[in-house]
């Protein structure tokens, strides 16, 4: 199975320069005190697996693209190579090389395998959409949704369509109401309504009423049947327009009168003959105005030249304006000439029109005797518009009293006055239009009705279609949300059954279990989380639980997800937690460390913590699990702004110490001796601040120095471990001494600092080399600590170190198996098994008696 | 914990089951929807619009 061999980080949040995590395809146990780096891998590895921190993301105005940087370098690198020697970088992107590595990496784009201190309460905490959006990685859902949202629509459209129609509908059913004269419906209209309508106004029909609309048809054949036997009503109707036609035409007839032209013309006569002379008005006016224009010698018409002298020119032009003036009369007269002729054409025309439209109705009655009459009437009228038509000038009185002889012979009235008692006599035995007229309008309401049903029962049906269709529609959906639910929430039984495993291992009081998570019926994804306290099961944890139940429930929830997501991504093992285990209370955090190790020992973790006590907790308790050769167990000694975390071993520390002393020949190769010795100094007294339990003066954020720690340390070995100082007190004195020479290399400046020679410097980094050996055990590369018995001395882990109190017998540490052995297995498992060790005890205490 | 596989998967097949239980909805209505479960166009919107249900079913219920 694929895991992390190593991870580099440069320039990315704490980290500056380039710092190597080593996993060595195993587990990480990272300790670090706070602000020394140990997220800034976290989040390094989050970035470099799903190209984004989710603190950072979360928290409002802040971004990883902005903040993910390290404040003082310009370039991020993080690497990670694979056990498969697979390499992931930032900056190529993730380029997996082999099969297992691809499937390895698309797991890792879902950050659900990294729990940080402060999300730990989040699933808790959350409201119900919230828990349920916090799943739905767990739960790809993403296909089933798509489906129920297109179902959705499908049932909206299919409830729009029944909308449309039923407007349709209820516009249909309002046209009937109106033609049909009822009041109108506030929905649909009934049949029965409908069928009631038209059977009153059948009544006075005597047709009987109507029980259904299919009897419409039969109805309004009644009705067509009654209209038959009333006679042929289009002879009659066509007898009565002839009529018509023939009464407008002696109307138009009667307005042809010669008369208003007649007195005209013989006023326009009479000034011709008074005139004695052709009319030449036109001439005269032009040539006047040509004269006075033009100022020509010469007449504009015939073009004799004249007196050219301009008194004899006006002389002519009074006498032609003399002229004029006696020919206005007959201009006058000329002019009514012509308006009665035109009165008399438009008359004249009307007569015609109307004649014509006679003459068509008796053509179409086939009665020629009766046209060939109407057209000696209409040729007379022809010659006398063609007489009226000519020119006054050309209407000569004979051939006037010709044309109006000739009209006054054709008698037109009498004949027709005649031919309209002939078809007054026909019209007589035809039906009647008042008899007619109600069945027609009855005929077509009927034929309207049955048009405006056939509608509405074609609407009906798509009605009654859609409705059918949303329903449907509506019900699969229904039934589709059913479905994902009830999946849904069997997939919760078994992670309940998983969440209620690991809660157990940790807390096992059986009035506190049967956490369930259980999908909110009433919306599409919320996620209720239910817990037993004592008699009130289903409740909610929130409402009774303390902060530490509640930490370990968030915890087991957490874990309980990341074997779900384990389940569909086998080849992905890795597992971070980042200071989780320093949130949860004291008496629960070795159980929790126990569950991790023990169930979680085939992932691959990353495990951090800030707290130095339960760094050597989980050390031993990664002994008693027996997983202690799957871990490496890495401390961040120290952080600074420029050199970010502190990774180094105290044992490379030591030999590096040990080649610059070699090598110092120049006074700057001895200061850097001195640098070392001073890192590998502060590192060791850090440890044996933890080890010796020193007391120091309570400092912000804990950062001690070698000043604060050392007459401590040196004290307390003078008192309280002199077999430690008896051994080494050339060393301690040395030391005790020249332990302020760290601060000749160090950041500040001291007056006496400057007069310290090269021998000082290089003896201090030798006393601080000799330290490291008496205090650290090559063979089991531990610190040497206070042993469990006699009080006084003090040993490393194995044994080989070991500072006897004088006087006193050394007692070698007990190794683990032969504890084990002899406390008959109390401290088999990391949690004390406290019946066998009080066995264990009191048989000692029986076998010592004896 | 027992192995998933595809959630979506065990959704549908149960969706199914219950669509063929209810008496309301017709059986072309479903034999539709498993056509275009073959087709993979079940969240095709213009599809399920497309899917009607037929007259005759749909007045006298399953047949």
């Amino acid at each position: 199975m694929v895991g992390i061999e190593i991870l580099e980080v440069e320039g990315f949040r704490g980290i500056g320069p380039r710092r190597v995590l080593s996993f060595e395809g195993k587990s990480v146990l990272l300790f670090g005190e706070n602000g020394t780096g140990k997220t800034s891998f976290v989040d390094a590895l989050e970035m470099l697996f799903t190209g984004e921190v989710t603190p950072l993301e979360r928290a409002q105005g802040l971004s990883t693209s902005q903040h993910g940087k390290n404040i003082c370098r310009k370039r991020t690198v993080i690497k990670a190579t694979l056990t498969d020697g697979s390499e992931v970088s930032l900056e190529n992107g993730q380029t997996p090389e082999t099969p297992t590595a691809e499937n390895y990496l698309a797991a890792a784009v879902q950050p659900r395998y990294i729990l940080r201190r402060r999300q730990i309460l989040d699933f808790i905490e959350n409201p119900p959409k919230d828990r349920y959006e916090m799943l739905e990685p767990f739960l790809p859902l993403g296909e089933v949704m798509n489906i129920e949202q297109a179902l959705r629509d499908a049932a909206k459209a299919a409830k729009s369509e029944c909308d449309e129609a039923r407007e349709r509908m209820l516009t249909l059913a309002r046209r009937i109401a109106g033609a049909l004269g009822i009041p109108t419906p506030g929905q649909d209209i009934s049949e029965s309504t409908v069928c009631q309508a038209i059977s009153s106004l059948l009544k006075s029909t005597g047709i009987g009423t109507l029980r259904s609309i299919s009897e419409l048809e039969t109805a309004r054949s009644s009705v067509d049947g009654k209209l038959k036997s009333l006679g042929d009503f289009e002879e009659a109707n066509h007898i009565r327009n002839i009529l018509s036609a023939v009464e407008t035409l002696i109307k138009t007839l009667s307005d042809v009168h010669m008369a208003p032209l007649v007195s005209p013309l013989q006023e326009m006569w009479r000034f011709q003959r008074d005139v004695g002379a052709a009319f030449f008005e036109d001439v005269l006016e032009r040539g006047l105005k040509w004269i006075r224009a033009e100022e020509l010698d010469f007449c504009p018409l015939c073009g004799t030249r004249w007196d050219t002298k301009p008194r004899d020119r006006n002389a002519l032009v009074k006498r032609i304006e003399s002229e004029l003036r006696e020919m206005k009369g007959l201009i006058a007269s000329r002019r009514c000439v012509i308006d009665a002729q035109r009165m008399l054409i438009d008359k004249i025309n009307a007569a015609n029109a109307a004649s014509n439209s006679l003459k068509v109705l008796l053509e179409g009655l086939g009665r020629g005797e009766d046209v060939s009459h109407l057209d000696r009437i209409v040729a007379s009228l022809g010659s006398l518009r063609d007489i009226t038509q000519c020119r006054p000038d050309e209407m000569s009185p004979d051939k006037l009293h010709v044309v109006t002889d000739a009209w006054d012979d054709v008698r037109w009235e009498p004949s027709l006055r005649e031919l309209a008692q002939r078809y007054e006599q026909v019209s007589a035995s035809l039906p009647k239009l008042e008899d007619v007229e109600p069945l027609t309008r009855l005929y077509g309401l009927l034929g309207q009705i049955q048009e405006l049903w056939g509608e509405r029962e074609s609407v009906l049906k798509t009605l009654e279609e859609a409705t059918r269709d949303h329903e449907v529609k509506r019900r699969a959906l229904l039934r589709a949300e059913e479905a994902r639910k009830e999946v849904v929430q069997e997939l919760f039984k078994k992670l309940d059954k998983e969440i209620n495993n690991l809660y157990k291992r940790i807390d096992s009081d059986p009035e506190r279990g049967n956490i369930r998570l259980e999908l909110r019926e009433a919306t599409r994804g919320g996620v209720r989380l239910w817990k037993k306290f004592y008699d009130h099961d289903g409740s909610d944890p929130r409402a009774y639980e303390n902060d530490a139940r509640l930490d370990c429930l968030g915890l087991s929830i957490f874990l309980a997800l990341r074997r779900f997501y384990r389940d569909e991504h086998s080849d992905f093992n890795l597992l971070v937690l980042d200071d989780v285990l320093t949130s949860i209370d004291t008496q629960h955090t070795v159980a929790v460390a126990e569950l991790i190790l023990k169930e979680f020992a085939d992932y691959q973790i990353l495990l951090t913590t800030h707290d130095r006590i339960w760094y050597e907790h989980l050390r031993d308790i990664q002994a008693r699990c027996g997983v202690k050769s799957r871990f490496v167990n890495k401390a961040i000694h120290n952080w600074t702004l420029t050199e970010g975390p502190d990774l180094s071993e105290p044992d490379d520390e030591s030999s590096h110490l040990e080649r610059l002393i070699a090598d110092a020949s120049s006074p700057e190769s001895v200061q850097d001796a001195a640098g070392a010795a001073g890192r590998l100094l502060e590192h060791i007294l850090q440890e044996m601040r933890y080890s010796l339990r020193l007391s120091v003066q309570a400092k912000r954020e804990e950062r001690y120095g070698i000043g604060e720690i050392w007459p401590s340390f040196y004290k307390k070995a003078q008192g309280r471990y002199p077999g430690l100082y008896q051994k080494c007190q050339g060393t301690l004195d040395a030391l005790n001494i020249r332990w302020p020479i760290r601060n000749w290399v160090g950041a500040h400046f001291n007056d006496w600092a400057s007069r310290v020679g090269n021998q000082d410097g290089l003896n201090f980094a030798r006393s601080v080399g000799a330290l490291f050996k008496c205090v650290f055990c090559d063979e089991c590369r531990r610190f040497i600590q206070p042993s469990m018995a006699p009080a006084g001395q003090l040993s490393c882990r194995c044994g080989h170190l070991l500072y006897p109190v004088p006087g006193k017998e050394a007692v070698k540490p007990v190794s683990r198996e032969d504890l084990v052995k002899a406390s008959a297995g109390a401290f088999k498992d990391a949690r004390l098994d406290t019946e066998l060790y009080l066995r264990w005890k009191r048989e000692e205490a029986v076998a010592e008696s004896n | 914990m027992a192995r998933v596989v595809s959630i979506s998967e065990q959704i549908i097949d149960r969706w199914f089951v219950k669509l063929k239980q209810d008496d309301t909805v017709p059986e072309k209505f479903v034999e539709g929807l498993e056509l275009l479960r073959k087709q993979r166009r079940l969240s095709n919107l213009d599809s399920l619009r497309r899917l009607q249900v037929s007259a005759e079913e749909g007045e006298n219920g399953r047949h």
